[in-house]
Order: C-alpha cells, then sequence, then structure tokens
C-alpha cells in the first residue's frame, strides 16, 4: 500500500529530471521498486520494468523476489534463454521447486 | 501543452548549446549509485564521486570502480546499466516526446546494459567502442569491452571456429541483443542492432543473437547464438553483487538460519508477478544468503537457441 502510495506520485512519462528523481527514489526502496516494475509491466513497459528490477537488485542484490520477477520479465520480452539462464541459477530451497517449475514452463511459453 | 513545452525546452537548449560550453545540457539522472562512482567533464577534470539523482550532461565521463555500479536514467526513461571498472561518456542526447529520441555515447571499457525507454517516435540510440560502432533500435541490448569481452567472446565456439581472431584485449568488444523478440509481450518493438566495424555491418536482430569484434580494425564476427554460459557470464559483468549474493554463502548465520522453500512452493507465480496478496513477500524471502554454487550448470549451445 506504501509503495502505492509513492506510486500514485510517480509519472508514467517521465520527462523532467524532478520525475526522474521521483524513479530512482521508488526503486531505492525494495518493495516500492518491485510494486512500480510490476504496475510498468502491467501498462506493457517491460524494457522500464526490467530497468526498475535492476536498480532494486542493485541496492538488493539479494531480493529473492526482484530476481524471480526479472527472470520472468526477461522471458516476456522473448529473451527466453536467458530468462531460463537466471531462473536456472535461482535456489530451490528459496523458491521451492513448484515455484520455479512454474517460472521454467512460463518462459517457456513467452512469459 | 505541456509535452509540447518540455520537448520545445529540452531542443530548444539542446541544439544552442554545445558539450564543451559552459552550459550544461541535463539529459538524465545517476538513478542508483553503488559503490565508487565518479564524473569528469570539460570543466571538470578530475574526477568527483557523485550520488544518486546527479544530474548528468552532455559531455559527463563516468568512471565506476570495482564493485561498483550505476545506472542512468535518461529522460525519455531509456537506461544504461554500467558494471563495475568501466568508463563511460554521453556524447549527445536529444529527445522530443513527440517526435523520439536520439542517444549517442561512447563506451570506453566495462560492461553496460541499454534498454530503451519510450517507444513512441522515431528513436535511435548509437554507442562507440574502441573498436566499433554499435546502432540501436528499440532494444535491451548488452555490450562489454575489454578483458571480460575478450575471455567471454573467446570462449564462444563460433568465435573460436573464426581461425583465430588475435584480440587485443583493451579493444575485444562483445555485443549481445537481449530483446525484444518477435513474440514479445506488450506489444514492444522488436529489438535491432547493427554492429559496424571495418566497413562490415552484422545485424542482430532476435534475442540472444551477438557478435565480437576482437579489436581496432578487424570486423565483427557472427551473428552467432552465445552460449548459455556466456550469457551468465555477461550477466555476472553487468550486476556483480546480485551474482555475488547468489553464489555467496550464508556464514555461520545462514546454516543456522532455516530456509522457507516449502512456504515459497506454496504461492502461485502469478500471485507474485501481480502483487496481488500481501503475503508474497513472506513467501519468496528468506532470514540470510543463498549458499553454494548454482543449482545447475548451463549448457553450451553456441550457435543455436535453447529452451524455445
Amino acid at each position: 500500500m506504501l509503495a502505492c502510495g509513492f506510486l500514485a506520485c510517480a509519472p508514467s512519462n517521465a520527462e523532467t529530471l524532478e520525475e526522474l528523481d521521483a524513479l530512482s527514489d521508488l526503486s531505492a526502496d525494495e518493495g516500492a521498486g518491485i510494486a512500480a516494475a510490476r504496475q510498468q509491466a502491467g501498462r506493457g513497459e517491460y524494457l522500464e520494468a526490467l530497468a526498475t528490477l535492476e536498480r532494486v537488485l542493485a541496492v538488493h542484490p539479494e531480493s529473492h523476489q526482484a530476481r524471480l520477477i526479472h527472470a520472468v520479465y526477461l522471458c516476456q520480452i522473448d529473451d527466453r534463454r536467458g530468462g531460463l539462464v537466471e531462473i536456472d541459477q535461482l535456489k530451490e530451497k528459496n523458491y521451492g521447486r513448484q515455484l520455479l517449475a512454474e517460472a521454467r514452463a512460463m518462459c517457456r511459453e513467452g512469459g | 501543452m505541456r509535452k509540447s513545452l518540455a520537448a520545445g525546452l529540452i531542443l530548444a537548449s539542446a541544439f544552442i548549446a554545445q558539450p564543451a560550453a559552459a552550459q550544461r545540457v541535463e539529459v538524465g539522472n545517476a538513478a542508483t549509485v553503488v559503490g565508487d562512482v565518479k564524473m569528469s567533464n570539460a570543466q571538470i577534470a578530475r574526477p568527483r564521486a557523485i550520488q544518486r539523482r546527479q544530474r548528468l550532461a552532455w559531455g559527463d565521463r563516468i568512471d565506476t570502480g570495482r564493485r561498483s555500479q550505476l545506472q542512468i536514467l535518461l529522460l525519455d526513461r531509456s537506461t544504461f546499466g554500467i558494471g563495475a571498472n568501466s568508463q563511460v561518456r554521453i556524447d549527445r542526447f536529444v529527445y522530443d516526446p513527440e517526435e523520439g529520441r536520439s542517444v549517442v555515447a561512447t563506451f570506453f571499457k566495462g560492461a553496460l546494459r541499454f534498454f530503451s525507454g519510450r517507444q513512441e517516435g522515431n528513436n535511435s540510440a548509437e554507442v562507440q567502442t574502441p573498436s566499433g560502432r554499435i546502432g540501436i533500435r528499440g532494444t535491451a541490448l548488452d555490450l562489454l569491452v575489454g578483458e571480460e569481452a575478450e575471455e567471454i567472446g573467446e570462449d564462444e565456439d563460433f568465435v573460436d571456429d573464426a581461425d583465430g581472431p588475435k584480440s587485443r584485449k583493451a579493444e575485444a568488444t562483445l555485443v549481445v541483443l537481449r530483446g525484444p523478440g518477435v513474440g514479445t509481450a506488450g506489444g514492444l518493438t522488436p529489438g535491432r542492432a547493427e554492429v559496424e566495424a571495418a566497413g562490415v555491418t552484422v545485424v542482430l536482430d532476435q534475442p540472444g543473437l551477438a557478435a565480437y569484434i576482437p579489436r581496432n580494425g578487424a570486423p565483427p564476427i557472427g551473428p552467432f547464438f552465445i552460449s548459455n554460459r556466456g550469457l551468465a557470464k555477461v550477466q555476472e559483468e553487468l550486476a556483480p553483487e546480485v551474482a555475488r549474493a547468489a553464489n555467496s554463502g550464508g556464514g555461520l548465520l545462514g546454516t543456522l538460519l532455516p530456509a522457507v522453500g516449502a512456504v515459497a512452493g506454496a504461492v502461485a507465480l502469478g500471485v507474485i508477478l501481480s502483487g496481488d496478496g500481501d503475503d508474497d513477500d513472506r513467501a519468496v524471502q528468506t532470514p540470510q544468503s543463498t549458499q553454494g554454487g548454482n543449482d545447475r550448470d548451463t549448457t553450451n549451445t553456441p550457435d543455436r537457441p535453447q529452451g524455445n
């Protein structure tokens, strides 16, 4: 919800430096950054969603959610091999076998 | 009205000012800064440490240190993700929200990932490296220059078969198109990159296609589908801390704290992707770093994509 609060202020079409700062601020927080990426993906802005997740991961490299969603979004831009390579690097103990199997299946179908 | 005004202002300042002039043409910010990241330009000869939100302008050169990382966010929301030990300079950026965007950059060494931003209008990007030029249209693209490019490039069977490329470490350039492919979601423009060197152009138009320029004066080798191992190594160069976190042990704490894989397995992927439900954070987070090496070794298939 907090993330949505931030998102209400975040521009969907940044055209000023201040708007870029707002996008940067969002991804400094793991939860807000992931929520922003989901929202961008919901608008079909997958490249921007991936960039947002990479900002999150730069600050929170151990974010399991961000890593999984990043891999799936790669598949959704049709970089299925890249997505599968990333999924193969995720540890089953952190996600569960079923979830990773589901991610692989989704990826092979194109995300 | 607001868009037109923004476009007018951006274009006016872009056309009037020159990169070396005193007036800065600010075109983006440092959206993420991790570790040692410095900026220099015609006015700032001695590289100066920068923080997140730093404004970036024409002519600014960025240097990242060891275990450092930066993402440059441009006004059209295109991004340059820069890995460790890298150098890049923004030479020019012109953006009109109605007409499109043009960006020119020089990448001297290291690892770079480009994501194009807004899809509207006529967009182009060009990146110069020590050995070639990469023209980019609507894409996600990875670019390595230097020792790691040489190491990964020469490890590819397609390059190895090209009769000894005689690489030069400082000039070796590896380019990998990551997408979007024709099967992309979201109606994105399929990506395309033209890798040009020594009068030869290699076109990359499918995710996973790569080209390798061994040195200045040599034509690009390719296109070829980069191996899964090569892709993983490129990813490591772009996000070394993510790779380190993935491969690191959890230390004593890691051995003492239980993992929560069983819980994670009970959560549908769709919930995680959509963010529906408030419990998804718990579902995939553990209290410690992951342990051990990769769960599985990826196999090489140098000249054909896998898993499609």
